[in-house]
């Protein structure tokens, strides 16, 4: 595991203290409160609709079992005791004074965390595929990639004020798990005759003008990386758009001067920018890899595992949707669900927080990790381990069998904790989750991701669901569109809308009926929602959502 | 607080007054000559481009403190080779002027309200903008392997501030290309001002006070074969001397001194066996009296020409006359003087007692010494020459050299001709001549 270096200690320490220095130079009004916001933004602090939120970065989604204890620590000492993992791969703690932040920012560093640019016009938290280190697909871990970024994006001074939010997703594997499509930057490590580089894609969000990213450089040297993507960043930082915060993001920069105009200014900047980049951020790159080095494996034997799956129902139906496959035999990927059915997604207890903590230290090498689908992952856990593991979690209500099903809904907090957001998302996905239960069919349905997000900036990634819902106001009314089609994977695609939006109390019967239809229109069980949906098109969906008649004309009669 | 109220200039020592009288008009108003131009945030560096080397000064706006352009404007401008004073102005506030400092600006221009609001302490506790700096710490070169140290601190390693002179090693390394020279010896003086003395190609002569092009081999990225980075530096070192020494100063951002501060002695850099200049005897006209005016590192051809004896040959009296922002600038220049003058060879070559014809003015700019002031005020002033004892400069019997900066340059060269003296060259010597100290 990847330990904060004394350098990183001292950054952050320092990093602190300045922090809370602005806090009182606010209170003693030598800042305004538009000079302070910039500030508490890039220190992770919100104001939310009920109170400040901290959000704290888990970079790259690794973490180990004393900082997940410390989260506990956190959500129990200032908090309400729990927190909330994010789809960026952070915690978030709701509750939080202003004034406490201060202390809970000096705790964190004690196990060298931080909440360093998490939010504000800044680049943000740097993401990665949670199974990384561990998936059996993988090209290279991109964690180590992902941890020279944060270094170099930290304090950086030309890009503390930028246009908007930049945000970049690392994977290292051909199966995208890291949504690397939907982001400013997405890096896809590739290899290209025994030489291992970068893929550099530019321009892909989410938020109201949801796009696809476009290929920048289908090959860079990894030494190349730094100076590359500082050029990216500051070419945008000079050409993005000030006057108008929705059209701020890359992604329109690059739709409003073309990707090749886009390219052209990246490679000149980049020509004069790499000579300054003399080689030591590849050094340092060597000392990252060797501290990802996996743990030891060893031969593993699977002991009574095969006999549990057997005798246990429970346990084989946990084992169907919680594990992935490891690269070293007899070892499996955990998934633990934080989308118990009826609960809020992500939304962990301190009690939940140890309880993972624990087995971790036990059974896995201390390592855990968040996923962007807000759950937890075990990243290497031996078969043998797997019976005591699921009994240890059901006992704290983590064993929940619903990975990758239609109840691991990923859903932002919407309007019950943030002043952006135009509706509810939580109880939506709380009661979505409820129905499907009831029917029972959610196991016979398989993979099918619902995404919901509370407002047009998608922090629930809605375009990207095979479902996706999006929660509008319609003169004082929660209103919940349907998007169909979406797919956050290699193959992205940003989903259809399907027509007219549906009332609080009607979103849940649509998912139901779309979740029928996809049963009676599938080919057979091996067919999943996505592949169903990419064969038929939306239009069976939309005369299950709204009869037979066109929802164009439904539309218009609506409007 | 009116609005009227002057300015207030932040640099790492604090506040101060706005001492710069150069002008910084809007860029389009600017006249071609103008020595300070305003840009403001929506400004493409690219277009400076042709006109970066008339420039002393550039004031780069920030209308609110949340525009971030201003930060990338800055580190282009370096990138593009300007080593003039450059200003963030506007609203700027203290919790951003290690990002300013850091993104290649030298110093920040306040109203005197936000300076009321945000006083001196506030930006003080960011005069350590150096510390922390992870991109420093990743631009660096690769450090070499120590094994009590496993995690990589480029900076760090280094000698900061003054150090002790490094090792003299023996010429080692292999002369892998024509005009590859090895790295002898380095010293750092400041954390902005280092010298380094590196072999001497044994075809190379040159005139004391000429300069060649040096510098590293990079890698193209368009070819991905290496290309020599190089640019002027004047040789420091006397034409006798069989090995050849530099000034200079670290450009945090400089492409070739952001990495050639970190040579150590067995490195090897490129050296072009070409040397040039106009810094030279042979471009003046015989006289009594020799002045050589410096700003900054503009001392290096000085330090050729004051240690060759043909100096004092020409010459009755032979004056020194440096100007840094800080004392510990002026190091170099003090150690230099103070070696001429025990130095016995020269003694011999010279004549007995020729270090009492040598006269050094050392003075500074921004930081409290023995002798302060802007060179071109204490001319103007007369104090210059009380404070030596000297008579006023006369064309008939006065001979000056002078480098610096390009503002510098232009204001002592007009004080040069008010006085009679007129311009040389090589092809026609005359009574003073000018070169532009190295920038990255």
């Amino acid at each position: 595991m990847p330990r904060h270096s004394e350098f990183d200690a001292a950054f952050v320490a320092e990093r602190n203290r300045q922090f809370r220095a602005q806090v009182q130079r606010r209170l003693a009004g030598s800042l305004t409160e538009e000079e302070f916001k910039p500030l508490r933004l890039m220190n992770g602090v919100y104001l939310q609709l009920h109170a400040y939120m901290l959000r704290v970065a888990i970079p790259y989604g690794t973490l180990d079992a004393a900082q997940m204890r410390r989260l506990a620590h956190l959500a129990e000492k200032w908090d309400r005791g729990y927190g909330h993992f994010t789809t960026r791969q952070n915690i978030q703690f709701n509750w939080p004074k202003l004034t406490d932040i201060p202390d809970m920012l000096d705790s964190l560093a004690q196990v060298g965390m931080h909440a360093v640019q998490t939010s504000g016009n800044t680049i943000r938290n740097v993401t990665a595929d949670h199974f990384a280190g561990a998936a059996a697909d993988e090209i290279a871990d991109p964690r180590p990639v992902a941890e020279l970024l944060r270094q170099w994006s930290s304090d950086h001074p030309e890009f503390q004020f930028l246009p908007r939010k930049f945000k970049i997703a690392v994977t290292g594997s051909p199966r995208d798990r890291a949504v690397v499509k939907a982001h400013d930057i997405g890096i896809r490590i590739v290899e290209r005759d025994g030489e291992i580089g970068c893929c550099i894609l530019v321009g892909g969000g989410m938020g109201r003008t949801p796009m696809i990213g476009s290929v920048l450089r289908e090959f860079l040297p990894m030494e190349d990386l730094l100076p590359y993507v500082e050029a990216v960043v500051g070419v945008w930082n000079l050409l993005g758009r000030r006057d108008n915060k929705y059209k701020s993001r890359i992604k329109i920069t690059v739709h409003e001067h073309g990707i090749d105009e886009i390219r052209r200014r990246v490679e000149e900047r980049f020509r004069a920018l790499r000579p300054s980049f003399a080689g030591a951020d590849q050094a340092l790159l060597r000392e990252i890899e060797d501290s990802f080095a996996p743990p030891e494996f060893g031969d593993a034997d699977e002991g009574g595992f095969a006999a549990a799956l057997s005798a246990d129902p429970a346990f084989r139906a946990w084992c169907g949707r919680s594990l992935a496959e490891h690269r070293a035999p007899g070892h499996a990927i955990v998934q633990i669900s934080l989308k118990a059915r009826g609960a809020t997604p992500g939304d962990a207890t301190a009690e939940q927080m140890r309880a993972m903590a624990d087995i971790a230290e036990r059974h896995g090498h201390g390592e855990l990790r968040i996923s962007h689908e807000q759950n937890v992952i075990l990243p290497h856990i031996r078969k043998a381990d797997l019976p005591e593991i699921h009994a240890e979690l059901a006992r704290h209500g983590l064993a929940t069998a619903n990975i990758g099903l239609a109840s691991d809904i990923v859903a932002c907090p919407g309007m019950d904790y943030c002043t952006l957001a135009t509706a509810r998302s939580i109880p939506i996905a709380q009661r979505i989750s409820e129905r499907l239960g009831e029917l029972g069919v959610e196991s016979d349905v398989g993979d099918l991701k619902i995404r919901i997000s509370g407002c047009i900036n998608a922090c629930g990634h809605h375009h990207v669901g095979h479902i996706g819902i999006l929660g509008l106001d319609r003169a004082g009314v929660e209103n919940y569109q349907i998007t169909l089609g979406g797919d956050p994977g290699w193959d992205a695609a940003i989903g259809e809308r399907t027509g007219p939006g549906f009332a609080h109390d009607e979103i849940v019967p649509a998912i139901e009926r779309i979740v029928l239809a996809y049963l009676d229109l599938r080919e057979d069980a091996g067919e999943t929602f996505a592949q169903a949906c990419r064969r038929v098109g939306t239009a069976p969906f939309k005369t299950a959502l709204y009869g037979s008649g066109d929802a164009d004309a439904q539309r218009e009669a609506q409007a | 607080m009116n609005a009227a109220a002057p300015s207030v200039i932040v640099t790492d020592r604090g506040f101060a007054d706005d001492d710069w009288t150069g002008g910084a008009a809007p860029l389009a108003e600017a006249a071609g000559g103008a020595a300070g131009v305003s840009l403001g945030p929506e400004t493409d560096p690219a277009g400076l481009t042709d006109r970066l080397g008339d420039l002393a000064m550039i004031r780069v706006e920030f209308p609110s403190f949340d525009d971030g352009r201003g930060f990338t404007i800055a580190r282009q401008l370096r990138l593009m080779g300007f080593g003039g004073r450059l200003r963030a102005a506007g609203h700027v506030i203290a919790d951003q002027y290690a990002m300013a400092r850091r993104a290649g600006f030298d110093e920040v221009e306040i109203s005197a309200d936000l300076a009321a609001r945000q006083p001196e302490s506030h930006w003080l506790a960011r005069a350590n903008w150096r510390d922390h700096d992870y991109q420093a710490r990743l631009r660096g070169a690769p450090p070499s392997p120590r094994p009590d140290q496993p995690l990589i601190d480029a900076d760090a390693a280094r000698p900061a501030g003054a150090g002790a002179m490094t090792d003299t090693s023996p010429a080692k390394a292999a002369k892998s290309a024509g005009d590859a020279q090895t790295v002898t010896q380095v010293r750092h003086w400041t954390d902005r001002l280092f010298s380094f003395r590196t072999t001497r190609p044994a075809s190379l002569r040159f005139r004391s006070g000429e300069f060649v092009m040096l510098g590293l081999m990079q890698d193209d990225p368009q070819t991905g074969r290496g290309k020599p980075l190089l640019r002027a530096y004047s040789i420091a070192s006397p034409s006798w001397d069989s090995e050849l020494e530099f000034y200079s100063i670290k450009v945090p951002d400089g492409p070739l001194t952001s990495r050639l501060q970190h040579v150590k002695p067995g490195d090897e850099i490129v050296l072009r066996p070409k040397p040039v200049g106009t810094l030279v005897h042979d471009a003046l006209l015989p006289g009594r009296r020799l002045w050589l005016f410096a700003t900054g590192t503009g001392i290096a051809p000085f330090a050729s020409l004051l240690r060759d004896p043909q100096t004092y040959e020409d010459y009755g009296e032979v004056f020194l006359v440096h100007a840094c922002r800080e004392r510990a600038e002026l190091a170099y220049g003090l150690e230099l003087v103070e070696a001429i003058r025990a130095d016995a060879a020269l003694e011999e070559l010279a004549g007995a007692g020729f270090h009492q014809r040598l006269r050094h003015y050392p003075t500074t700019t921004r930081e409290p010494s023995a002798r302060t002031g802007r060179i071109t005020d204490l001319i103007r002033n007369g104090r210059l020459f009380e404070d030596l004892g000297a008579a006023p400069l006369d064309a008939a019997g006065d001979r000056a050299m002078v480098c610096g900066n390009l503002a510098f340059n232009l204001e002592i060269k007009a004080l040069l001709e008010e006085r009679g003296l007129r311009e040389g060259a090589n092809s026609a010597p005359g009574e003073y001549v000018v070169e532009k100290a190295f920038l990255d």
